[in-house]
C-alpha cells in the first residue's frame, strides 16, 4: 500500500535510538507526528 | 535533521512528535545524533525498508528513503506529504503553518476539507 493524503497512514514498528522501540500507532490519540524520512545519516544538511 | 531539531520547541507546541527515519542502523543513528551535539527527538533505524516502501519513498536504485515529510494527525489520518528534490531540506516554518492549521481552534484544514458542497 501506498500512502494518500486524507487516508489513515501506515503504521510502522521501527527500532529508534534511546534504546526504544516506536510504533506509529502508539501516537493515536495523544499527538500529531512529523514523519521525516531522510536518505542516510550524515547526509550534507 | 538539525534544522527541524532546531525548531523542537515549536513542533512540541503544536502538539507534534518529531520522528527522523532513514535505513540507517540504531548504532550509526546512535554516532551520528551525538557528532551533531544530540537531537531531541529519534531516529528510527529503517532497516528493512518496510516503512519507506509502505510510505511509497523508497528509491530502488540507491536503496535507501527519498527525503520526504509526512503529516499525520492525532487520529492517525495521513494529513500533508511532500518529497524534496536533491539538497533540499523540510521547510520548518512550512511545517508548523500546517500544524497550526490542524491544531487551531477550529481546525480550520479539517474545517476546510469538511465544507459541504453546496
Amino acid at each position: 500500500m501506498r500512502a494518500e493524503v486524507g487516508q489513515p497512514a501506515p503504521d510502522f514498528r521501527l527500532a529508534a535510538t534511546g534504546g526504544k522501540e516506536i510504533r506509529l500507532a502508539d501516537y493515536r490519540g495523544r499527538n500529531h507526528v512529523v514523519v521525516a524520512f531522510y536518505p542516510l545519516d550524515w547526509t550534507p544538511t | 535533521m538539525p534544522s527541524l531539531n532546531a525548531r523542537l520547541a515549536d513542533f512540541e507546541g503544536c502538539g507534534a512528535q518529531v520522528l527522523g527515519i532513514s535505513v540507517d542502523s540504531v548504532p550509526c543513528h546512535e554516532a551520528w545524533a551525538k557528532s551533531l551535539g544530540g537531537l531531541g527527538y529519534p531516529l528510527l533505524s529503517d532497516i528493512h525498508r518496510r516503512a519507506c516502501q509502505a510510505f511509497g519513498v523508497h528509491d530502488p536504485e540507491r536503496n535507501i528513503a527519498r527525503r520526504s515529510t509526512f503529516i499525520v494527525d492525532r487520529e492517525g489520518i495521513l494529513r500533508f506529504a511532500e518529497t524534496y528534490p536533491p539538497r533540499v531540506t523540510p521547510d520548518p516554518e512550512k511545517l508548523l503553518g500546517i500544524l497550526r492549521a490542524i491544531e487551531g481552534p477550529t481546525g480550520l484544514l479539517a474545517g476546510a476539507l469538511r465544507f459541504p458542497s453546496p
